[in-house]
């Protein structure tokens, strides 16, 4: 049953009566139109100075990461999380894995009609350095040398979120706003589209631009979620495995193997994408394997926390058009 | 020193003409955002760029530098070595992207073992500065002690007067090889000199004139087993966005490439945010968590740097600060670690 609960409260209410040790939530950033990771320590919460507590939570648009990444720091303490849709999909997906006990984790859904993209942002603007940005009545305004723009906040959302279809977080315990007016995101995703009605070459082509772009500083698996293991692959050095040079390959080979990891598992947060500081387009490739998981298996990542994983189950009907 | 005046609209003919004599390095806009990147043409340039989001460390020392090839002919091994480095013009540096390039001098040109390949490349490198009237809003450079007016250490440097005009200051020997490049534009006459005065004058006034940098690494020496550390991780996501953004950060790792009958040992950039950074042929990783990794992030910035070198390796640009996934903001953390109490 999910009850509707004010935010702040409630994460007071839980870190004071020990019903859990950590509370994850946003406070709000220090740049403009960013948030922050607020953690909270019961009994602790507020305590150090300078630091914030229950009462600096926030949540709006600015609340772009992917909070259930920073779960995996608190294996085995009681959790309370703040999730938007796309992070309780993430969410789902680590209980369908059994890395998280849903009874260890107290969910506080945020209903989110969407997060600002930095890139998305940077595009509206024509600047990645605005001298200040502020968010009123779903408008920017923003000062970009000087000049004052106005661009409406849909210009600056995540495209992801424009067609999401599970902004009202699907797994949660409390609600903390109320729910917000869902999409109908039957139609594949355009991007995707697009590049199914490319020639083999120029997808060819636009894969290798993009992952020229890529500097390998692995901020994509190290905000997803979804990317836990103990050793990933690219760190493997006895041997190595994964090259750290500037040709394109080195990066097509980390990606690449890195999607095959995330197929039938990637949720489409798009965490990965706004944490990209080279821009790269990484929510194409993640959406078509999303594409490939709903039209071949019948699978959406992290829809059913009771399911097994697309990987972990089997189907007899299982068209097996697809195989690695 | 020789002065001269560049019109805003004449910004991209004067790095074509740059262009003639050496490769380019200058920021671009791609989608909003400024990169550095080496130019193909001159209209690439975006000319009013303050800080790009990518640094110019890139163009002394590469995402990916071949240290030597070889190659075996007839059974033999050969030894290729690395290509020569061509001249190069770095345009359009913000004075504390210049302040960075001075730190990687110091560190590269050290003894006992000077760095033969940067110090190549760094002879053969122009650096033109540009200086600016207003600061990103994720910069702090202004309280370390850098002043976007500064022309220390460029080769050419481009003074703003408004956003019509540019004072350029010409420097250095390297800067007057360029003589032909700028002799197109008018010498700068009193009044501007005189209003370019102004501005550094008031621009000096904004910037601390005494950061504290060396109390900050005496404090930070004793601060090894601080609580601090084990707050400030908490949210650090463990990525290298910070490091590699970073105009100063300069670790890198050393790696075989081999193709067939043919190879290369190249140095590729690397952080010690990364684990696999510290960790040891044995499988033993003396930096377990974010924690001891970002601790080291700190104190070599802020600690062993000004120790060994007397020049923290931060210049507050700001890059980290803005791009950090996770918000985890260097002017907090500095903040916080003054705030602390000394042991």
């Amino acid at each position: 049953m999910t009850e509707r609960a004010d935010l702040r409260t409630i994460a007071a209410k839980l870190l004071a009566d020990g019903t859990v040790d950590v509370l994850i939530g946003w406070q709000p950033g220090s740049s403009p139109l960013s948030a922050a990771p607020l953690i909270l320590h019961a009994g602790s919460a507020g305590s150090e100075p300078g630091q914030a507590g229950p009462e600096a939570l926030v949540f709006d648009a600015r609340c772009a990461m992917n909070l259930v990444n920073l779960l995996h720091k608190f294996k085995g303490k009681k959790v309370a999380i703040v999730v938007k849709g796309c992070d309780a999909r993430a969410l789902a997906g680590l209980v369908q894995e059994r890395q998280f006990d849903r009874n260890d984790l107290v969910v506080l859904g945020a209903p989110c009609a969407g997060v600002i993209s930095p890139r998305a942002l940077a595009r509206a603007l024509n600047s990645d350095s605005p001298d200040s940005a502020t968010l009123k009545n779903d408008r920017i305004h923003a000062v970009c040398g000087g000049v004052e723009t106005v661009v409406p906040l849909s210009d600056a959302l995540d495209p992801g979120c424009r067609r999401c279809a599970m902004r009202n977080p699907q797994i949660a315990d409390w609600l903390v706003a109320d729910p917000v007016a869902q999409t109908d995101a039957s139609e594949p995703a355009e991007n995707v589209e697009e590049a199914w009605r490319m020639t083999r070459a120029e997808r060819w082509r636009k894969f290798r631009q993009e992952m020229a772009r890529c500097i390998l500083c692995h901020a994509c698996r190290q905000v997803c979620p979804a990317c836990y293991c103990g050793e990933c692959f690219a760190d493997q050095s006895r041997p190595r495995l994964a090259g750290r040079t500037d040709d394109p390959a080195d990066a097509m080979f980390f990606h690449l193997l890195r999607w095959t990891h995330l197929a039938g598992r990637c949720t489409g947060c798009g965490a990965c994408e706004r944490a990209c500081p080279m821009g790269v387009d990484l929510r194409l490739y993640n959406d078509f394997l999303r594409e490939f998981a709903r039209t071949e298996y019948g699978y959406e990542a992290g829809a059913d926390a009771q399911a097994p994983p697309l990987i972990g189950g089997f189907k007899p009907d299982d068209p097996n058009r697809f195989t690695l | 020193m020789e002065t001269r005046i560049v019109p805003q609209t004449e910004m991209a003919a004067f790095v074509g003409e740059l262009m003639k004599t050496a490769r380019v390095m200058a920021p671009v806009r791609r989608d909003g955002v400024g990169y550095f990147e080496w130019l193909e043409s001159a209209d690439q340039l975006d000319a009013t760029c303050v800080v790009p989001r990518s640094s110019p460390k890139a163009a002394l020392l590469p995402r990916c530098e071949t240290l030597f090839g070889w190659r075996l002919e007839k059974g033999e091994q050969r030894i290729v070595p690395p290509p020569e480095p061509i001249p190069q013009i770095l345009f359009g540096l913000h004075p504390c992207d210049v302040r960075a390039i001075a730190t990687l001098d110091a560190v590269f040109a050290s003894d006992p073992s000077p760095d033969r390949l940067y110090l190549a490349r760094r002879a053969v490198t122009t650096v033109i500065g540009r200086g600016s009237l207003a600061d990103p809003a994720t910069a702090f450079f202004r309280e370390l002690g850098v002043d976007p007016m500064d022309n220390g250490g460029c080769d050419l440097f481009l003074a703003p007067l408004d956003p019509d005009r540019h004072v350029l200051e010409i420097i250095s020997d390297k800067g007057r090889a360029l003589l032909p490049a700028c002799e197109r534009f008018p010498k700068a006459d009193d009044r501007a000199l005189a209003l370019l005065a102004d501005l550094r004058k008031s621009s000096a006034a904004k910037t601390e004139a005494n950061p504290g940098l060396e109390q900050l690494a005496a404090k930070l020496a004793g601060m090894f087993e601080s609580d601090l550390w084990s707050r400030i991780h908490e949210h650090c996501a463990g990525c290298g966005v910070c490091a590699f953004l970073c105009p100063t950060c300069h670790c890198f790792d050393i790696q075989e490439e081999q193709r067939g009958d043919r190879g290369a040992r190249v140095r590729v950039w690397d952080t010690c945010q990364f684990g696999l950074f510290t960790r040891h042929a044995s499988g033993h990783n003396p930096r377990t968590s974010q924690k001891e990794r970002l601790r080291q992030r700190i104190m070599h910035k802020f600690s062993y740097g000004i120790e060994k070198f007397k020049v923290p390796f931060c210049v507050g640009c700001g890059r980290c600060v803005g791009c950090c996934p996770a918000n985890n903001d260097l002017r907090a953390i500095l903040r916080t670690i003054r705030e602390t109490p000394s042991e």
